[in-house]
């Protein structure tokens, strides 16, 4: 059974489409003269990378591919990897991860000619994620009584969540694109990771919170034929 | 003529910068742990009610003039004096599977000590990374000396970090 919140989310998700392709069929019907040609553009996150540097628990690459055809309308699909060693006093693991997100884009406004390919936009996201999560040891800190001590097993999770997204995307020079992406993730499955849900799940962040906040800055470059 | 397609992409430029670097300042005030904002240890909550008479039935709160409480920890007991107060909160221990607590009714005046045993199941479970793992139990049964007590009612057995719920009722004797 689906819960309330996940009830909640996929109604969001779906109104969200809704509005997209009635927004997007008005846009076709007023430029059915304009040739608009096809558009793939293959990206690399570059603010996951920089976040890395100094941080262990939370290391990732992320990537994107997206496509035109129309409507003022994207088909995206993004993916990456990530991992996390949490060395914490009372708390210590590791965990890999990747993921996969499923979506679309809509640009908030129509197009003044072909060739422009920039503009704020507003997408959704359907996303699954796999953690490799290893052997955990806690302490259970206790000045009273004494500390206790323990392990989690490992395990392999799954999270899955959906997004909605807003960002702005500028083309810079010829086929060279640079955007960013503001993420609101919601974490659909959280009763199904809870038992040492991870530090950081690939794509989506802390896997202990269900609404988590992210940011991607996408270096794109674009394929285009007519 | 070609101007204001060139402004119209700078000022783009400019408006996605600046709203990146704002946004990544949110980012990166991320603090590597998180703070732990949820109690982590398991309160006991206890009160202490008294009938008026041996034949009363109708209990009521009494309140202890200046109660210590003592938990009998290794390597030492811990003690932790109460101002007047009919409501306590205790803790268990997570390295046994049953506890003692010594209780005075008032520690300025000749009162016994009575001994409460707390007998229990114990676990663990995770409450988030910023705040590791914690303890929880669920009481079996409580015994006591009967100095000052008449009796122990359980009411509720699930001992979590729910600060809320009372857990025991300690009948005081009706001539205390």
């Amino acid at each position: 059974m689906l819960s309330p919140n996940t009830l909640k989310y996929l109604f969001i998700l779906a109104s969200s489409l809704l509005v997209g392709w009635a927004q997007a069929a008005e846009a076709d019907s007023a430029h059915k003269s304009t040739v608009v040609p096809h558009q793939i553009s293959v990206g690399v996150d570059v603010v996951r990378p920089a976040l890395s540097i100094n941080n262990t628990t939370a290391q990732g690459l992320e990537f994107m591919v997206d496509y035109y055809r129309g409507r003022e309308l994207y088909w995206v699909a993004e993916g990456g990897v990530g991992s996390s060693a949490v060395r914490y006093t009372d708390l210590s693991y590791d965990a890999n991860s990747y993921f996969l997100r499923l979506g679309m884009n809509k640009m908030l406004f129509q197009r003044s000619k072909p060739n422009d390919w920039g503009g704020a936009l507003m997408g959704v996201r359907l996303a699954a994620s796999h953690v490799q999560r290893s052997r955990a040891q806690y302490t259970v800190l206790d000045s009273l009584w004494g500390n206790s001590q323990g392990t989690v097993e490992k395990a392999q999770l799954y999270g899955v969540w959906m997004e909605l997204n807003g960002g702005v995307r500028v083309e810079v020079a010829p086929r060279i694109l640079l955007g960013w992406t503001a993420r609101a993730k919601f974490l659909l499955n959280n009763k199904s990771i809870n038992e040492l849900a991870p530090l950081y799940m690939a794509g989506y962040g802390r896997a202990d919170k269900n609404v988590a906040f992210d940011l991607n800055f996408y270096v794109a470059y674009a394929f285009r034929r007519k | 003529m070609t101007r204001k397609p060139v402004l119209g992409r700078l000022w783009g430029v400019v408006a996605s910068v600046v709203t990146l670097v704002l946004l990544m300042g949110v980012v990166a005030c991320k603090q590597e742990r998180g703070t732990c904002l949820t109690p982590k240890i398991a309160s006991l909550n206890v009160v202490m009610v008294r009938f008026a008479s041996d034949t009363s039935r109708t209990a009521t709160d009494t309140v202890l003039p200046n109660a210590v409480w003592i938990a009998q920890a290794t390597p030492m007991p811990v003690a932790t004096q109460y101002g007047a107060s009919s409501a306590f909160t205790l803790s268990l221990s997570g390295v046994a599977d049953s506890c003692n607590w010594l209780m005075t009714t008032d520690s300025l005046g000749k009162q016994s000590v009575d001994t409460l045993r707390f007998y229990y199941k114990r676990s663990t479970y995770f409450i988030s990374n910023a705040c590791g793992f914690g303890s929880q139990f669920v009481l079996d049964s409580v015994r006591s000396t009967r100095h000052n007590i008449d009796s122990i009612h359980i009411q509720e057995t699930s001992v979590t970090n729910n600060v809320k719920p009372k857990h025991l009722k300690v009948f005081i004797h009706p001539s205390f």
